[in-house]
């Protein structure tokens, strides 16, 4: 009895020890992860997790491709091939739209959880200014792609149609407890907000800025953002003011007649002020990339084809073009399939990579056209005529001396011919509350599918914070 | 007696047992068996006894001697000896003919047959072994060194009711089983000219479905057993080789490819399928869905013998899809042009059209008329050929046994560019260091090299690859150029698909390469006369190295000069087990065996990946060759589990058994708040026909009743899914770090209980037996993605939430109509039904975010599409049912407000199951499997994608062309030809929708093998104790309504969820030869 008793014990005790040597035996832990609480502890972490936030601009939804093409695609500008994908969005059918809600709030929350870090690291102000206005510039960035996509723009909305834009997060998120469910910001409210967020990164950027343009926000980038938001908000005086501050600084990069086709196949534009950088490892391939959605070819000098060329230039566009426009030297002919079609060479693999472009998200021009449209507004139309042509006689045209609406629609016209297949156009024709008129068929600016739709899983999951917009 | 056996189970490592019933002996025993070999100890024990015994691999068969036996010639001095003796045919009236068994010397030239009372003579070496054989009956051998007086009985091939079944860490008689458990021979599989042995069990066993996914050879092929439980952590059951679990996960990534192809099927004894938790539970929490027990052959002590089998075959690819011509196709395009735009002229669509062609716009009617068409299927999918040579040889003397077994395999697919081969190489080698320990060591080493075109991994749909593009290449572009070689064309061709895919697949190198090592070593020590230790130490290991090379001279690589990308992968495995297990029967006829242990595996898989380009020529083809390193990459997982189990088994006279297992299994994929789980399973059996009221029934063999109960756990939720993480990228050329998953503490092991009504039966001395099986599995907490707003910066976090029911009844019936010496007939067939419900999602969810077809109530992999409503007759545009049921050209996306469900079939099968003959005739064998699968509808993507007549620039089937829609009035359910295939403002006519879903329920000649055995005075010449030639065939015929290459393929969300550009699976002949010595 005595020993039945001991060898119960022993037992006992060796199943006590086994089960905890169990819990030890099998702990392991992930070796290219690390625990989310203990990722932005340290002035190198914050730098890691700020370059994060970079990182998710080249999403295929936001600047690595969409905002770009699928813009375009939406638009005038472009003829569909039948090559490749985007089908439906030149069609406008109903859900064929931008939606870069996820990549956009990837990058918001990132955002979010940096610059909370950054209030509780030990560095020096100045470097907590300069990191801190970097991710003001990107959320606010961010926070304007996306209301521009899901809701309409101050300056043109049809009430019965608004729901606003998209919700406003400003904390991170890594606990689940941590999340909470917010609608849509109305469109004041999140002109305001981006206002404030770009403002606070003026102040901090002009204080201290680490790194340089383009491929790094400055504070030139935040102004000339500032000049883009305030365009579509209808701030004219803010359009001037922040246009102002950046030609002064950075004037000398506008390109010349001259240089201007070169511009578009240097690997890095001189014209940016706000450049996405891509590296030869980030290349987004050829079903995604710009080049392969607007080019057949791989490179501008190849004779034989690469794969896809989806948009190409609509004739109607084409037409607009004079013959002494030195912008029509950037279309050419397609090859292949494409070879009676005009591609346009703005993105053409020029990271020297095939399918590696680095993508402009401002460049200096745009200043010049955004401040003729705000003169123009301000009752200045002899400032607007002065830059507009600045863009018109770079481009080889004659000076215009038009006025009234017929400078208005010179201006629009330029910034079209300027940008195009930069995807400005569709964003434009919004916010100025007109018809898409394409071949054959207009998409009015009355029409629900002038707003994208909201991913339904986002409807679904606000628990009846978010409205769809109408239509869909 | 009893006692003495008793005692020689106690000092050696058999298992005995008896023939029916109990031992009843008067003459008593007394041996003095301390240090003596087990046969001389048996042979004492059975001296003068009214029974005689056998050893069949690790179990001591005892039977009754019939009546006394003649007195054999005693042992003589000189080499040769005469041998007399008796043999019989079991299960036959003492007044019936015994005449007929051959009897022959093992190795030797000596053969005789019995006579009508099964006496024979016959003069042999000494110590010679006897091979007794008869058609119809389990050939048997006898040392006639060992057993002084033959007197044997040949059992019919059906005496299935004490064979020994693999259970799990153990072996279990048949008949003492209480739980679900399906097995087959190796007998069943040999034949089959296939290169996974998962393919063997498709149709042969019931509960388990079997699909190819792919007709690559050596292809990825799934298993199910009872159905789907997880909607979303994997479906796979565990696979375990010899005690030791095998990475089922790691495959290729440049071809289908199969984690289990390191195994040679020709190198299997059995396979075993634990199907319900009462068999399963003893591997915990890994075991949900069911596991499969891989047996490997190992040597039997006596004369070498030598196998070899060599055979040579065609492998011919399944019937091709009739596609437009190059009339048809223009016409077709030009019509869609002029439904696009109306306002053209005619002169202007037809211009428009040729230049899109790319065709001279000159070319008159006469001309286009004229154009040649040319069929690219038939180039891409190709005759293949197949060619295997096995070897073995096994032997070894008392204490040592080894068996070494060698192969090489190659086959070339029928699609052009696929092909496989593969050599193995096995050792195994079983030592008796002293009567405590004996130890056993099992080495498979295996290289492994398949080769397939771009889009072979799965159903992508690449551009370039061969068996995808080939049906819907322009039909007038020509495949080779009149001097024979490929029509390149560096700007390539017009339309979509612009690559030469069949040249390219030829230039390009996609290999996946494995070398693998799976080992075991396992100990055996009796510490004392009840009571065994067993200790296995088993690595699984292997390298696996993926190169796609793609050629510069092929479209897709010219512009960047040749890219090559290597992806090499390391898994790693280790097990280690060490269970007790303690057998003793109490008071003559309780008899308990229980079974306790531990196990602790861990797994780990490094990879690295290299993506270059810029090679100076194509015959270039390594790393070092190339002028840029476009992406370097390395990734790590791992995982640790570790379990305690135990079991215990009771067994009254085989009358009544009682069973149960508890295991508590722990991994370091679950949160912190669960990282250990219980895992407990019950069962008992009741055979009715043992019962003495029921001894008088003597056509009744067996009626044997089994009901359990348990728990297993699914343990696929991902290496880290439980961890809040950050992970990595990059910027500019600068670190970064990104948040990457919200954790859950909470997150564990799926759960699954399992209810498992089963009735075994075996009447007229099994001549018909089989079983029926009731169950109910119902897996719980099952792991979702519960999607949580974007806007919270992640996509979704894991949660143990949903809950889905499979029921199903199993049917499995085997006879045996005739039976004589010279035809044998036995066939078996089975069938599964089975019902799959989601029963229960989060929340108050009815269907899972963006994946309509997982939602309560109805089955997993419900089809919720648009209803298509066929064509506006006025019109030719489709049309769809909109939510209020009218028609609509644009009905509501899934999702929006304005759409209403509509499901139509799901993917899953509703029955399924084979029908297995063996015909024996004298010397030649048939053996024919038919497989059904039932009840499928699946969506047919490559029906879709080839139903544009024109509408888009690829071809398509010749028969959307013929039934289009061209007038108005017109009824049929092709639309009209449209430019871009969707009419403006509509949903596209080839959108996915019900128009597309077809019925892929298929019956299939699955196999036959046809053999003879050359007759031994013959082949005795030869010095050959065995020959035999043989047939073989493979997916002869099928029956099926499925209007794609082929019915059977596997669709799974995560790896195949299209048909479209899936490699069809293949037909397969092979003549062969195999040889004894």
């Amino acid at each position: 009895m005595k020993k039945k008793f001991y060898t119960y014990i022993v037992v006992l005790l060796f199943a006590c020890m086994g089960l905890n040597a169990c819990k030890r035996a099998i702990e392991l832990d992930p070796k290219q992860s690390i625990p989310s609480d203990q990722a932005l502890e340290e002035m190198g972490d914050i730098q890691a997790g700020a370059f994060g936030v970079y990182a998710i601009l080249r999403d295929v939804n936001l600047y690595g491709r969409d905002l770009i093409a699928v813009s375009e695609a939406l638009a005038d500008n472009t003829f569909h091939t039948n090559l490749g994908g985007l089908r439906n969005e030149w069609n406008n059918n109903v859900g064929a739209h931008l939606d870069p809600w996820e990549a956009g709030f990837y990058g918001i929350n990132r955002a979010n959880l940096v610059l909370e870090a950054i209030e509780k690291v030990d560095a020096p102000n100045s470097w907590k200014d300069a990191w801190a206005g970097q991710m003001h510039f990107l959320r606010a960035l961010l926070y304007f792609d996306m209301s521009k996509v899901y809701g309409y723009d101050p300056t043109a909305i049809i009430g019965a149609n608004d729901r606003g834009t998209v919700p406003i997060y400003e904390k991170g998120v890594i606990d689940i407890n941590d999340l909470v469910l917010v609608g849509r910001a109305p469109i004041a409210y999140m002109y305001d907000f981006i206002y404030k967020d770009l403002d606070s990164a003026y102040a901090k950027l002009s204080r201290n800025t680490v790194g340089s343009a383009p491929h790094r926000v400055t504070a030139e980038a935040v102004n000339a953002l500032y000049s883009r938001v305030a365009l579509f908000r209808g701030d004219y005086e803010t359009v001037v003011t922040k246009s102002n501050a950046v030609l002064t600084n950075l004037g000398s990069s506008f390109q010349t007649n001259a240089s201007y086709v070169n511009a578009w196949r240097a690997e890095t534009h001189p014209e940016s002020i706000f450049e996405v950088k891509f590296n030869i490892n980030e290349n987004v391939g050829a079903n995604n990339s710009l080049r392969a959605t607007y080019m057949s070819r791989a490179f501008v000098t190849d004779a034989i084809p690469s794969t896809h060329g989806t948009l190409v230039v609509g004739d109607e566009l084409m037409a607009l073009y004079g013959p002494s426009d030195v912008r029509r030297q950037l279309i050419m002919k397609g090859l292949g399939n494409n070879i009676n079609r005009n591609e346009m060479t703005k993105f053409s693999s020029r990271g020297g990579v095939k399918d590696l472009d680095n993508v402009p998200v401002i460049r200096i021009s745009e200043l010049y056209l955004n401040r003729a449209e705000a003169y123009f507004r301000l009752d200045e139309p002899g400032l607007a005529q002065d830059d507009v042509n600045i863009i018109r006689v770079r481009a080889g045209l004659s000076a215009t001396t038009a006025t009234g609406s017929a400078l208005l629609e010179e201006i629009l016209l330029q910034r079209r011919l300027e940008f195009a297949f930069e995807g400005h156009r569709w964003f434009d024709l919004k916010r100025l509350g007109r018809n898409v008129v394409k071949s054959g068929r207009t998409l009015p600016f009355t029409d629900p599918r002038i707003l994208a739709r909201i991913p339904f899983r986002e409807v679904n999951a606000s628990e009846g914070m978010i409205r769809q917009n109408r239509g869909y | 007696m009893q006692h003495a056996l008793n005692e020689v189970k106690r000092q050696s490592k058999y298992i005995n047992w008896y023939e029916g019933g109990t031992i009843v002996s008067d003459v008593p025993v007394t041996i003095n068996a301390k240090s003596i070999s087990l046969k001389n100890a048996l042979n004492k024990v059975f001296e003068g006894q009214p029974y005689t015994y056998e050893v069949v691999g690790e179990t001591i068969v005892i039977k009754k001697k019939k009546e006394d036996t003649p007195a054999v010639a005693g042992s003589s001095r000189q080499d040769a000896v005469t041998v007399e003796g008796r043999a019989r045919l079991g299960n036959k009236q003492a007044e019936a003919s015994h005449a007929g068994i051959s009897v022959r010397e093992k190795g030797g030239t000596s053969s005789t047959i019995t006579d009508k009372d099964g006496n024979f003579k016959i003069r042999v070496r000494k110590n010679a072994t006897l091979v007794f054989s008869m058609l119809g009956y389990s050939p048997r051998e006898v040392n006639t060194g060992v057993v002084e007086k033959i007197d044997i009985e040949l059992q019919d091939e059906f005496s299935q009711l004490d064979e020994v079944v693999v259970t799990g860490y153990t072996v279990q008689e048949r008949r003492e089983i209480t739980g679900a458990i399906s097995q087959i021979k190796a007998k069943d599989i040999e034949t089959m000219p296939i290169q996974t042995f998962d393919q063997a069990m498709q149709g042969r066993m019931a509960g388990v479905n079997v699909s190819s996914a792919t007709g690559v050879p050596g292809g990825a092929v799934k298993v199910e057993i009872r159905g789907q439980g997880s909607i979303s952590a994997g479906n796979d059951p565990l696979y375990i080789v010899d005690g030791i679990p095998v990475n089922s996960d790691d495959a290729g990534s440049v071809t289908s490819s199969n984690p289990l192809a390191f195994l040679n099927p020709k190198d299997i004894a059995s396979i075993e399928v634990l199907k319900d938790a009462a068999a399963a539970s003893i591997y915990g929490a890994q075991a949900a869905n069911g596991v499969v027990l891989i047996t490997t052959k190992s040597g039997t002590s006596g004369p070498t013998v030598v196998n070899v089998e060599y055979n040579q075959g065609l492998v011919t690819p399944m019937p091709l899809i009739e596609t437009m011509n190059a009339q048809q196709f223009i016409q077709g395009r030009m019509e869609a042009k002029r439904n696009y735009y109306p306002e053209y002229s005619h002169e202007q669509i037809r211009t428009e059209v040729l230049n899109e062609l790319q065709l001279p716009t000159g070319l008159t009617d006469a001309e286009i008329l004229a154009l040649p068409s040319y069929d690219w299927q038939s180039v891409a999918f190709r005759n293949g050929l197949s060619s295997l040579l096995n070897v073995s040889a096994e032997g070894g003397a008392q204490r040592t046994t080894f068996r070494l077994a060698g192969s090489y395999e190659m086959n070339r697919g029928s699609v052009v560019g696929t092909k496989f081969q593969r050599g193995t190489s096995s050792f195994r080698l079983s030592h008796q260091v002293n009567d405590k320990l004996s130890l056993r060591a099992n080495i498979n080493l295996t290289m492994l090299r398949q080769e397939g075109a771009l889009g072979t991994l799965g159903s992508y749909t690449y551009l370039s690859s061969p068996q995808y593009t080939a049906p819907l290449m322009l039909p007038f572009l020509p495949v080779y150029n009149s001097d024979g070689s490929y029509n390149l064309r560096p700007e390539g061709f017009p339309g979509t698909f612009r690559y030469h895919a069949i040249a390219a697949a030829e230039m390009n190198d996609r290999l996946s390469k494995t070398n693998s090592i799976l080992t075991n070593l396992r100990a055996d020590y009796k510490i004392s006369k009840t009571l065994n230790l067993r200790s296995y130490v088993g690595v699984h290991y292997s390298v696996n190295v993926d190169n796609s090379y793609q050629d510069p001279r092929t479209n897709e690589a010219q512009g960047r000069r040749g890219i090559l990308v290597l992806n090499q992968r390391y898994p790693v495995s280790f097990t280690t087990t060490h269970h007790l297990t303690y057998n003793k029967t109490y008071a003559r006829h309780h008899k308990v065996t229980a079974l306790g242990g531990l196990e602790y595996r861990t797994y780990a898989n490094e990879t690295t990946r290299i993506e270059a380009e810029g090679f100076p020529s194509h015959r270039f083809r390594t790393l070092q060759s190339a002028s840029v390193i476009n992406d370097a990459t390395g990734t790590w997982t791992g995982v640790r589990r570790m379990g305690l189990f135990g079991q215990v088994n009771y067994n009254y006279k085989n009358k009544y058994m009682l069973s149960g297992i508890m295991r508590y299994d722990g991994s370091s994929r679950f949160g912190e708040n669960h990282l250990f789980g219980w895992f407990p399973a019950i069962s008992g059996g009741w055979d009715a026909a043992q019962e003495d009221f029921m001894k008088g029934i003597s056509w009744l063999n067996q009626l044997k009743l089994r009901v359990g109960y348990g728990e297993t756990g699914n343990d696929r939720i991902g290496n880290f899914t439980a961890r809040s993480l950050y992970g990595t990228t990059q910027y500019d050329g600068q670190g970064g770090t990104v948040p990457t998953r919200l954790g859950n503490p909470d997150l564990r092991w799926e759960r699954n209980t399992t209810t498992n009504i089963g009735l075994d039966y075996s009447i007229l001395s099994r001549r018909i037996y089989g079983s029926v099986e009731v169950y109910r599995r119902i897996s719980k907490d099952l792991l979702l993605t519960q999607p949580i707003p974007w806007a919270s910066g992640y996509a979704e976090i894991s949660r143990n939430v949903g809950e889905v029911k499979n029921e199903g009844i199993e049917f499995e019936i085997n006879v045996n109509p005739v039976r004589s010496p010279r035809f044998n007939w036995t066939s078996g067939f089975n069938i599964s039904f089975i019902k799959n419900r989601v029963t229960k999602l989060y929340g108050d969810l009815n269907a899972l975010p963006g994946r309509a077809s997982v939602r309560v109530g109805y089955s997993l992999h419900t089809n919720f599409l648009n209803q298509y409503a066929g064509v506006n007759s006025a019109t030719g545009r489709p049309m769809w049912y909109a939510a209020d049921g009218s028609y609509s050209y644009r009905p509501g996306a899934q999702g929006s407000e304005s759409y209403t469900l509509r499901d139509r079939g799901n993917r899953l099968s509703d029955y399924y199951g084979g029908w297995n003959n063996n015909f024996k005739y004298k010397s030649f064998q048939l053996d024919v499997l038919l497989h059904y699968d039932m009840g499928r509808e699946l969506y047919n993507n490559m029906a879709r994608i080839m139903s544009r007549k024109g509408d888009i620039l690829v071809n398509g089937a010749a028969w959307y062309y013929d039934n289009r829609w061209t007038a108005p009035g017109q009824i049929t359910s092709v639309p009209r030809a449209i430019d871009g295939a969707t009419e403006l403002n509509s949903l596209a006519s080839d959108g996915s929708s019900t128009r597309f879903l077809e019925d892929a329920s298929y019956i299939r000649l699955k196999h036959v093998n046809f053999s003879y055995d050359i007759p031994s005075h013959f082949s005795n010449r030869l010095k050959i104790s065995n020959a035999r030639v043989f047939f073989q065939a493979l997916n002869l015929y099928t029956w099926t309504k499925w209007t794609g290459y082929d019915p059977e393929f596997y669709i799974d969300e995560s790896n195949f969820d299209s048909n479209a550009g899936i490699v069809p699976q293949t037909r397969t002949y092979n003549l062969g030869v195999q040889f004894k010595f």
